[in-house]
């Protein structure tokens, strides 16, 4: 749950990136923390992981400067993908204020997208969220992985099979590179801090 | 393309899975190649070909199963215990100490046992923390380690005069209906029935688009019904049976097996028996309401 102080028009919240193991969460973080460095307000935490794959969370803290007249921070946090850390995830997910569902691309990643997706949906039901409430961003990751031979969903198909009942908006990404990185997490932070106005009343006029 | 190039391209392919760590997928690509290349006539190098990539799969198994394996979560640097305890703990500001609960309960909840059952038993000392301290010791150990360790936790406290007789008592039935809960939900959860072996390796089966079968008499049906393969891993296949076709779904039950099955393939048709492993509703996506039946082959000719 975001941390508003109106009398210090302070505003701090909480976006989590949430996807299949070894989808790219992690690298979308690495690539916000070496390139919005003005944004970046502290260091980029990853609790250990094994190989690359991440056991625990990563953190990464944002300021984002006065927005109509408040101090806006926001903490981006990933979840371990895999399927069995599935009470980790729960735990990160505590008080969530956005989401960015990052989808792989990779063809023979289509169910593991649904699997996570669907498992997402329960964690927030689990938390009295709902995925269609909550402000939320998908990402088709890996794009550039086309070049290398692989094969790869076609957009219109992971917009049919993962956001046709969402109707969020979605950003081609390929987070190795940078690539739709930043349209996603603007995208998310902007949803994000139009729902906790809507909710709040923060924002000055 | 000609066989080798094919073959290459595979192999690229299977490398670029393992280069993104998917090793599932890795396995699965190096045994299509390991198909392809069994199925190739007049290669000079075959068998040392099929060795290689013999030795690869093995491999890639082994990694695979040393990370399906690993159940429990690592215990962290005390430094990262320290971030756990401060990013995640929930407190209550009106409540003294209970930011230590909040903390400890932060910990266990990211498997950090030892951690977090250090962190309870400082709690044992706050009078107004003690039993809900004490609650959290016995669910941990019950969850983590087992129905042993919570007793050991009560045989300690027997003798510990911050419990009361009262209090005791009450932690004693506590920890029995909390194991009670878990062994019931173990029961009347999903253990599934117990899967029957097939003999059959992921080579002997090959591509299957769809499969034929009669179902059983109660469902209605005397002709066999035709199913499309969603996605196929190996022997295990996956079909969507659409939300209009009720009893279709209600048929394939978890659990049952379907002798006189027709694979059909681009190559031709086989016969077996299959085994049905799952069978769920899909609460969500496009193919909200429709029901997801997962087979496990386990005869084909």
């Amino acid at each position: 749950m975001a941390n508003i102080n109106l009398k210090d028009r302070r505003i701090e919240c909480k976006i989590v990136y949430y996807g299949p193991g070894r989808c790219g969460k992690t690298t979308n973080l690495q690539y916000i923390h070496e390139t919005y460095k003005k944004q970046v307000t502290g260091e980029m935490i990853s609790i250990d992981t094994q190989g690359d794959r991440t056991l625990f969370f990563d953190f990464l803290p944002l300021g984002l400067g006065k927005i109509r007249g408040c101090d806006v921070k926001v903490q981006l946090y990933t979840v371990p993908g895999q399927v069995k850390y599935r009470s980790t995830r729960q735990l990160v997910l505590r008080g969530v204020d956005g989401v960015v569902f990052v989808a792989d691309s990779l063809k023979v990643r289509r169910e593991k997208n649904m699997l996570s997706l669907k498992d997402l949906h329960e964690n927030l039901k689990k938390m009295g969220l709902w995925i269609n409430k909550i402000p939320l961003v998908l990402q088709y990751n890996k794009r550039d992985l086309e070049s290398e031979g692989l094969p790869l969903m076609p957009v219109e198909q992971m917009e049919a099979e993962l956001n046709r009942q969402l109707k969020v908006p979605s950003f081609k990404a390929s987070a190795v590179n940078g690539m739709g990185v930043g349209e996603t997490v603007n995208a998310c932070m902007k949803l994000t801090l139009r729902d906790l106005q809507r909710k709040f009343k923060w924002a000055q006029d | 393309m000609n066989a080798k190039s094919k073959i290459v391209n595979m192999l690229k392919e299977a490398e670029l899975y393992r280069q993104q760590g998917l090793l599932e997928e890795t396995l699965q690509q190096y045994r299509k190649v390991e198909k392809n290349i069994r199925s190739l006539k007049n290669v000079k190098n075959k068998d040392s070909l099929l060795n290689k990539v013999h030795g690869t799969i093995e491999m890639v198994e082994k990694e695979l199963q040393c990370f399906l394996e690993e159940q429990e979560l690592p215990e962290v640097s005390e430094e990262a215990r320290k971030v756990m305890r401060t990013m995640f703990s929930l407190d209550d500001p009106e409540v003294k100490g209970s930011s230590l609960l909040g903390e400890a309960i932060a910990l266990a909840g990211f498997g950090q046992y030892h951690a977090a059952i250090e962190a309870f038993e400082r709690l044992l000392d706050l009078e107004h923390l003690r039993m809900d301290a004490a609650k959290k010791m016995i669910a941990y150990g019950l969850e983590y380690k087992g129905e042993k360790e919570a007793l050991h936790m009560l045989q300690r406290w027997e003798s510990d005069n911050r419990f009361s007789m009262e209090d005791r008592n009450f932690l004693v039935k506590y920890m029995q209906e909390q194991a009670r809960a878990a062994k019931a939900e173990n029961q009347t959860g999903t253990a599934p029935p117990r899967e029957p072996e097939s003999e059959l390796r992921e080579s002997d089966v090959c591509d299957i688009s769809a499969i034929r079968l009669k179902l059983p008499k109660e469902a209605g049906e005397d002709e066999k019904i035709k199913l499309n393969v969603n996605f196929q891993h190996g022997t295990r296949l996956n079909v969507v049976v659409p939300r209009n076709k009720p009893d279709i779904a209600r048929a394939l039950q978890t659990g049952k097996t379907v002798p006189g099955v027709v694979f059909s393939s681009p190559i031709g048709s086989y016969s077996g028996t299959v085994y049905i492993q799952l069978n769920r509703t899909i609460d969500f996506g496009p193919h909200k309401g429709d029901a997801s039946v997962n087979f496990k082959i386990l005869t084909f000719s």
